[in-house]
């Protein structure tokens, strides 16, 4: 499983292929044109998200890894942060498909649930409907989609050493 | 750490290097290392190129953010083209023999006997096999696994194997004195695992052939219709891009780049595909895994990770192919990332991850999976489960779950993205019920194989039952993709006996004294 959240990303949107089979492209080219990741949108100097974006990204991050009972929640750890930096360092070719993708996530409610709804604006058990939808949705681009986002996420979160000890785990025998 | 004299330190070239060598070997893993060391020491004059770097044991850090980066093909993320399966394979001096679990199963006879029977292979039995099975093992170390090195979570499949008067045992393995840190996919820090940079490398490099590392093959050369070496780029320690261009001239050229590469390499170059069967035919031995909680603690991650299978259903009741069921653990990355569902669900899970054991069903699958060429020219592996391989995932989750009620389990949950916990044997027919949709379960691939298969008949497959193309003479390939058909265990042994065999070949070829 890929564990390096950087190839996670660019082996997902870097080579810009699974997500553009099928319903998968289509789904794509309406998140291009929908707000929270159009084009034209107002970016930070160097970022590949804008504020709507970052603000998905972190939501979706948010729900994964929610924390708790001495668990760090995403948002301690970074998660959505390392991310944005991992895919800056791709390139804009490499984002552009994630961008489309975190749009047809914020829109997902309306897109699928036919419910005139954001998903940043949703309560949290609600979010995690729509997010539970994604990993058993009969449309493979949805399942796909959830399963980069997902890896990506944990793997960053569960490779730092301030994540383990909710979990018990000792670390390595060798000190870094 | 100073390495042997004969590294050639590429780190500093510029422009167009031009080499010659009398053999050119292209991947330093378990078939490359070995026909590099078996063709030098017969006084060959042996060129080893790796892409990967040459790292040694200061540098395992047991780090998963570190090491999956540095030591795996592209960094561990390596997957089939719908992302459903995960292809794990090295990319350092080596190869996948530095971060395996150091499994050693010789090919079953059932195996052998297929091949010769349909792919007219006759010269390909047990007997002839058994020197150069004998040769590899020794030159590797090969020694059973004891009791005493049976971790809690191995010993639970062999308890439950037990109870069920299922066929079980420990693994012969390739470690000396090992210290049971449980980190041998992160590479050894403690030179315990005896991959084939431990043994056969160095006694290449003894032997006088020389390593080229971080060198890329992108090209095979051919002159007036007759093989003529390789070309390709030099890469970037940092970056990964080429930072230069080489030429090897060899007449002799060994294809040990991996079931994914070596074709690809073929296709790349539009050779030796008078067959059509280049890129064809690739098996993955899907490994399909579930996890149980025990009360007690387990702490799966200390010992060695691999060293108990149940080969119940290695063939199955009707005579038919079926999969063996291996102990196995992960690291808290790779286990998160796999990990049924997300938010409080899976982070509860996640606090069991000391009570849990793991165990995987490893599919000998028909090959059904193709390698192509995508954007630049870069490997694309399509591979969908027919309903055989689907059957037989269901059958081995069934088998695992029984096992592991027998052995104690509390619960037992696979990989699908939606949890589905089991919570007593009778819930184990629910796994019936599993569709096994692309990316609804985790599957993982770690021998892709079979993609560029020996046949006698040139018209059914690219190489010979010496692994040599029907159509470029001297052109020859050393890894699994040279298997006809998957072989239905951890195949390390099977890829090092041929490439002996293969070597032995070529130094007759050569005028020099055949190995054995």
């Amino acid at each position: 499983m890929a564990v390096s959240p950087d190839v996670v990303l660019r082996e997902s949107f870097g080579r810009r292929e699974f997500l553009r089979r099928g319903a998968g492209a289509l789904l794509l080219a309406l998140g291009s044109v929908l707000p929270g990741c159009r084009a034209g949108e107002v970016r930070d100097e160097g970022g590949p998200f804008s504020d709507s974006e970052r603000q998905i990204l972190r939501a979706i991050c948010n729900r994964l890894l929610p924390g708790g009972a001495g668990a760090p929640a995403a948002i301690e750890l970074d998660v959505a942060g390392t991310i944005e930096r991992l895919l800056r360092e791709l390139g804009p070719h490499a984002t552009s498909d994630f961008r489309s993708l975190l749009a047809v996530f914020e829109w997902s409610p309306l897109l699928f649930q036919a419910k005139p709804r954001r998903f940043t604006r949703l309560a949290p058990q609600d979010q995690d409907q729509v997010i539970r939808g994604w990993a058993t949705s009969r449309i493979g681009f949805r399942r796909t989609g959830f399963v980069a986002i997902k890896r990506v996420a944990m793997s960053t979160y569960y490779a730092q050493e301030a994540s383990w000890a909710a979990i018990g785990f000792p670390g390595p025998w060798l000190l870094s | 750490m100073r390495l042997h004299p004969n590294v050639v330190d590429t780190s500093e070239v510029r422009g167009l290097m031009r080499w010659e060598a009398e053999v050119a070997v292209v991947g330093s893993g378990a078939g490359g290392a070995v026909s590099a060391k078996e063709l030098a020491e017969a006084g060959i004059d042996v060129a080893l190129l790796e892409e990967g770097g040459y790292l040694r044991y200061s540098d395992f850090n047991q780090r998963e953010r570190d090491m999956y980066r540095r030591l795996y093909r592209d960094q561990a993320a390596q997957a089939t083209r719908d992302l459903s399966i995960n292809v794990l394979q090295g990319r350092a001096v080596g190869g996948s023999t530095v971060i395996n679990n150091c499994i050693c199963f010789r090919t079953p006879e059932r195996v052998l006997t297929r091949w010769q029977a349909e792919f007219g292979l006759e010269a390909l039995s047990a007997d002839s096999l058994r020197p150069y099975f004998e040769r590899v093992e020794a030159t590797l170390g090969v020694v059973p696994i004891v009791s005493a090195e049976v971790n809690e979570n191995n010993r639970i499949l062999l308890e439950g194997c037990e109870r069920l008067g299922y066929r079980a045992g420990t693994f012969s393995h390739n470690r000396k004195d090992c210290v049971g840190c449980g980190y041998c996919m992160l590479g050894c820090p403690y030179e315990r695992h005896q991959s084939v940079d431990m043994n056969y490398v160095p006694r290449a490099l003894d032997a006088g052939c020389r390593l080229f590392t971080r060198c890329r093959v992108e090209e095979i050369l051919t002159e007036g219709g007759r093989l003529a070496g390789v070309a390709g780029s030099v890469l970037d320690e940092g970056s990964g891009q080429p930072r230069a261009w080489f030429t090897l001239r060899a007449p002799l050229v060994v294809l040990a780049a991996g079931a994914i590469h070596t074709p690809a390499l073929l296709l790349l170059n539009r050779l030796a595909n008078g067959s059509g069967q280049v890129g064809r035919g690739l098996a993955l031995h899907p490994l399909a895994a579930s996890f149980a909680r025990f009360d007690r603690l387990i702490d799966g991650f200390v010992g060695i990770p691999q060293s108990a299978y149940c080969n119940q259903f290695e063939t199955l009741e009707d005579g038919s192919d079926g999969f063996i069921l291996e102990g196995i653990f992960a690291l808290p990355a790779l286990f998160a990332s796999i990990c049924p569902s997300f938010g409080e669900e899976h982070l509860s899970m996640m606090r069991d991850y000391r009570h849990l054991s793991g165990m995987y069903a490893m599919i000998q699958d028909d090959g059904r999976g193709t390698v192509s060429l995508g954007e630049g020219g870069r490997p694309v592996i399509d591979y969908h489960l027919g309903e055989r391989e689907r059957h037989l995932i269901r059958r081995g989750l069934q088998e695992s779950a029984r096992i592991f009620f027998a052995a104690g389990a509390t619960l037992v949950t696979t990989l699908l993205s939606q949890p589905l916990v089991l919570r007593g044997r009778e819930e184990i027919a629910r796994l019936e019920e599993l569709s096994l949709r692309p990316n609804e379960m985790a599957l993982f691939s770690a021998h892709p194989q079979a993609s560029c298969r020996m046949h006698a008949d040139p018209r059914q497959g690219p190489i010979d039952g010496y692994g040599e193309s029907h159509d470029v003479p001297n052109l020859f390939v050393a890894d699994a993709s040279a298997f006809p058909t998957s072989v239905g265990i951890n195949p390390q042994i099977t890829i090092m006996t041929l490439a002996s065999r293969q070597a032995s070949a070529i130094r007759r070829r050569l005028g020099r004294p055949p190995l054995l």
